[in-house]
């Protein structure tokens, strides 16, 4: 593992940092009424990198916080500790507008519910044109709609053209999505923040969608965080695949490593609860009636104790860290640790 | 599960047409559907959005609001014909006798009243006499604490108010639930959690299931007999275990293969091409024939009857008697 980068050594070589990266990465809540200082621990000491044309999933549960993650990442959240590093400089130094723009528009958002996110008063073109007016003052007005009728084209909707001057309420549910994609397309971004964008739409219609992420990624050359608590369609489309539990990451890895060789018994569970017509009812999944807990003020200890089939006395005591369990993958386990050969380690802490 | 129920069922949906009177041309959501549910069966209705699977279910009930009405055909529930009854008489079998659960519980529950407080509703507006502590009851079946019949639905998780929901439709123990796709806003973990337990509680309570989603591998470890709807119409029907595993009709196939799977080896998918078809206006010949990866000359002329495929019905020219290729199943599955 490496140690913090602090400010200075971060903001050194543009070209070799990772695309981005986050370092212990804290985002807490206050919740209760009045003068209450409880405070809800929505995304604790997150660690993250993802490279250039990389698609990097994020799977959990709902209330995991891994929509926290995707709106610090986008700047609706400052984070109440921990840095965010975007092509090596932190974040928290962008002070001017116009590196904060740039920066926004370098990372934009694709959201959940394609039924709310677009304007409804307005055509089509209106919230393309916008954010490329805003993020790409140097373009002309013919320009501007010339860039539009590209996008929506890069993201599968033609003709472009009639598409453009259509309102949202005449577009089905796949086709308002692929909306939200050129939007975020428009500004030419690095890195596309994409919050569980295919959950509301049907089975049938999903495949397109992650299919043209794959797209956009070959052709445009932009990196994807792909938020789901879907993880075979996470498997489907993405690199790496990182686990996220009551505000930890518990597992990261390559996708294909994780999901053939899971360390965290929560990534079990998971992969146990995705309904498979092909394979006979997993036993494991059945008993599991539990929900992610809502982490305030939390104790030390692993926060999946109370719902996991393997604990042991220590993960009541010691919160565990993710800790390397074979090539690139990692898991925040003491039982995996303890599998993975590190039992000398543990004895010793 | 149940196998090959025998007797009589206590739902019989003949013929039953449903149409939206949009001015010009009425949009036609239910054609000619046929449907039976026995008792203590779980019967799912699949398909894609706009294929009328809700409107469907919304019929059944007898809960169509004006543009919607039905147009022909009849729903017989325990002998007698729910069409034809008078609201009445309807309001006292609802809740009672067969009971719904919707698709979103933040908006099917009253915000401003607690959970207790809803049942109290119900018992009152039913007139029934049941045991005071029947909510506390239905509640642990559902595997939720009694002590949040005192909370406001906002104070429960999205897996807790679907729970509790369907609770409520357990109240007056009724032979037959509706429901209308009721995990479709719940994680994959709470939905294969919430698919046990209604499994469970069928189990000990034996009531028939209607279930209602778009998402065909969820019902496949849990439904008895299923039902396929394409642009209104039932395009395949049979024991959920031979649709699986030789799906007769294209459209089927393409739901079947529209998901990734977790297992095996990772393969290029393509979903189905296009999108379903206006209903006010729907394709000659098949409906399904544009987007159909086997459509043929026949296609765009013929209409194509529900024809016997073995163990199952399917809408499909391909198996017409007379086909050459009908002795060919669409699709066999990867083992």
């Amino acid at each position: 593992m490496t140690s913090v980068r602090t400010d200075q050594t971060a903001s050194g070589d543009a070209d070799e940092a990772p695309l981005l990266e986050t370092k212990k990465l804290t985002r807490h809540f206050r919740v209760g009424r009045g003068l209450s200082r409880e405070m809800l621990h929505a995304v604790d000491d997150v660690d993250l990198t993802i490279g250039r044309q990389e698609i990097v999933a994020l799977a959990g549960e709902s209330g995991s916080g891994k929509s926290t993650i995707a709106r610090l990442l986008a700047g609706v959240y400052t984070p109440t500790s921990g840095e965010i590093y975007y092509q090596g400089r932190a974040t928290s130094s962008l002070r001017s507008r116009r590196d904060q723009l740039s920066y926004r528009g370098d990372v934009p958002m694709v959201f959940q519910d394609p039924f709310s996110s677009l304007n409804p008063a307005f055509r089509v073109s209106h919230g393309v044109t916008r954010s490329l007016k805003l993020h790409r003052p140097e373009l002309t007005r013919a320009q501007r709609f010339d860039e539009a009728e590209r996008v929506i084209e890069a993201v599968g909707l033609s003709p472009a053209g009639d598409i453009m001057h259509r309102y949202a309420y005449e577009l089905s549910g796949g086709q308002r999505q692929r909306i939200g994609f050129a939007q975020a397309l428009a500004h030419k971004p690095k890195l596309i923040l994409a919050d569980e964008p295919v959950s509301m739409l049907d089975v049938s219609i999903r495949i397109g969608l992650l299919n043209l992420m794959a797209e956009l990624r070959r052709s445009e050359g932009v990196s994807f965080l792909y938020i789901t608590h879907d993880i075979a369609s996470a498997r489907y489309v993405s690199d790496r695949l990182m686990i996220m539990y009551a505000g930890h990451i518990v597992e990261s890895g390559p996708t294909e490593s994780v999901l053939a060789n899971p360390k965290h018994p929560y990534t079990d569970l998971l992969l146990g609860a995705v309904p498979d017509p092909r394979a006979p009812l997993t036993a494991a999944a059945e008993g599991d009636t539990g929900e992610p807990p809502k982490v305030v003020d939390p104790a030390p200890g692993c926060r999946f104790r109370w719902r996991c089939p393997l604990v042991v006395d220590k993960c009541h005591q010691i919160t565990p860290t993710l800790r390397g369990v074979g090539e690139d993958h990692e898991a925040a386990c003491h039982v995996a640790e303890a599998d993975a050969g590190f039992a000398a380690e543990v004895s010793a802490d | 599960m149940h196998g090959h129920i025998e007797g009589k069922p206590i739902l019989e949906v003949r013929d039953l047409s449903v149409s939206y009177d949009t001015g010009d041309r009425p949009v036609v959501a239910v054609d000619h559907v046929d449907l039976d549910v026995h008792a203590g069966e779980f019967v799912g209705v699949v398909g894609e959005s706009g294929c009328g699977k809700s409107t469907l279910l919304f019929a059944i009930a007898q809960l169509l609001s004006s543009p919607a009405a039905i147009t022909g055909g009849s729903v017989t529930f325990q002998g007698q014909n729910l069409v034809a009854m008078s609201e009445k008489k309807l309001a006292a079998l609802r809740w009672r006798d067969f009971s719904v659960v919707m698709q979103s519980a933040m908006n099917a529950l009253n915000p401003v009243k607690s959970i207790g407080g809803q049942f109290k509703d119900a018992i009152m507006a039913h007139d029934e006499d049941v045991a005071e502590d029947r909510p506390a009851e239905v509640l642990r079946l559902v595997g939720i604490d009694p002590i949040h019949l005192q909370s406001f639905p906002h104070q429960l998780s999205g897996g807790m108010r679907q729970r509790a929901m369907i609770a409520m439709a357990l109240l007056f123990t009724p032979d037959l639930i509706i429901m209308d796709e009721p995990t479709s806003a719940l994680d994959v973990v709470a939905q294969r959690s919430l698919m046990v337990q209604i499994k469970e509680l069928q189990r000990r309570l034996g009531f028939a299931v209607v279930f209602v989603t778009h998402d065909m591998s969820l019902i496949s470890h849990f439904s008895d007999q299923l039902v396929v709807m394409y642009a209104g119409q039932v395009v395949e029907f049979g024991a959920t275990r031979a649709v699986f595993d030789h799906p007769a009709h294209p459209y089927s196939a393409g739901l079947l293969d529209a998901f990734p799977s977790i297992r095996g080896p990772k393969v290029p998918l393509t979903g189905i091409p296009g999108s379903p078809p206006n209903l006010a206006d729907p394709p000659s010949g098949c409906r399904f024939q544009p987007r159909c990866p086997k459509a043929f000359e026949d296609c765009p002329k013929v209409e194509p009857e529900l024809y016997q495929v073995g163990p199952v019905q399917a809408r499909c020219l391909l198996h017409a008697p007379g086909q050459t290729q009908a002795e060919e199943p669409v699709r066999e599955t990867t083992s």
